[in-house]
């Protein structure tokens, strides 16, 4: 897959899963309350053949609640926030699943991690490839490609 | 009949979601049980009677293939059906040999009618007598 369409793809597939699995649709509106720093998670996927791409998603603890509210059915009190912090790595799972049957290639899967919000994978040599924010129902996604 | 069904996956919510929809798809599900990899899955498997298996594929300790490669080496479990539910796509499936050890496939995301839709098309039509009351328990979900 070329660079220059990799997160035109990965924002396509991410579009997909939020809508389908957690009811959640990309909005064209800018979020007046972005949540604070403070709030925010991180996950990372790494997908790997002859070179490594590394995925990184970033979203606020509201952005959680919504979604695992929604795919769950459940009341907020019903889950516990580390139920809400280990649910969003099967959203993660699935749209690295998802994205690594778009490439022509096989590539392998490492399962999703939480990162420290103080990590820069660019110090482990990786580098940016596209970065992009996706806003849901007033909530903020960021997204990074990055490979090494 | 009741059947016994094992889920395999590593997110609990997910596993959340498929007995939900086992539950209110119908009253075929006898016991179900829970595990979040491979092992778990054999340590339950050894112990209880199953009828069938659900089963994602990209989870720690041991994976769904290995866990699908275990239980149809065992002349004890070779015939149970196992129906695998993961995001990977079917190339991910190396080849017919490892297709013939999967009784169905089903990608996620999926909706909840497409999951009972294939259980019912392994464990026969006379579970497939949905009520008019439980579809739209399906539709509402």
């Amino acid at each position: 897959m070329q660079k220059s369409v990799m997160m035109k793809n990965l924002t396509y597939v991410i579009s997909k899963v939020m809508s389908e699995m957690y009811f959640i649709f990309i909005s064209d509106e800018e979020p007046y309350d972005s949540g604070s720093s403070k709030d925010d998670y991180i996950y990372t996927l790494i997908l790997e053949n002859v070179e490594q791409l590394l995925l990184e998603f970033k979203l606020n603890k509201r952005l959680m609640d919504m979604m695992l509210l929604n795919f769950t059915g459940m009341e907020l009190d019903e889950l516990d926030d580390q139920e809400i912090i280990n649910g969003i790595k099967e959203f993660v799972n699935v749209v690295g699943g998802n994205f690594i049957n778009m490439f022509k290639k096989k590539m392998d899967m490492k399962l999703p991690q939480i990162i420290d919000r103080d990590y820069n994978p660019e110090q482990d040599g990786y580098k940016l490839v596209d970065e992009t924010e996706l806003w849901f129902d007033n909530q903020i996604m960021n997204v990074r490609i990055l490979e090494k | 009949m009741a059947i016994n069904i094992l889920v395999v996956d590593d997110a609990p919510t997910m596993r959340k979601i498929i007995i939900k929809t086992i539950n209110i798809s119908g009253d075929y599900a006898g016991k179900i049980f829970e595990a979040g990899n491979g092992i778990e899955a054999l340590d339950i498997l050894e112990e209880n009677w199953l009828d069938l298996i659900l089963t994602d594929l990209n989870m720690p300790e041991m994976d769904g293939m290995e866990l699908i490669n275990n239980i149809k080496n065992n002349p004890d479990f070779a015939k149970l059906p196992i129906i695998v539910i993961s995001s990977r796509g079917r190339k991910d499936i190396k080849d017919d040999e490892q297709w013939s050890l999967i009784t169905q496939y089903l990608t996620k995301p999926f909706h909840p009618e497409q999951l009972r839709d294939i259980i019912f098309s392994v464990i026969g039509e006379e579970y497939a007598k949905v009520s008019d009351d439980e579809e739209s328990d399906i539709c509402d979900f």
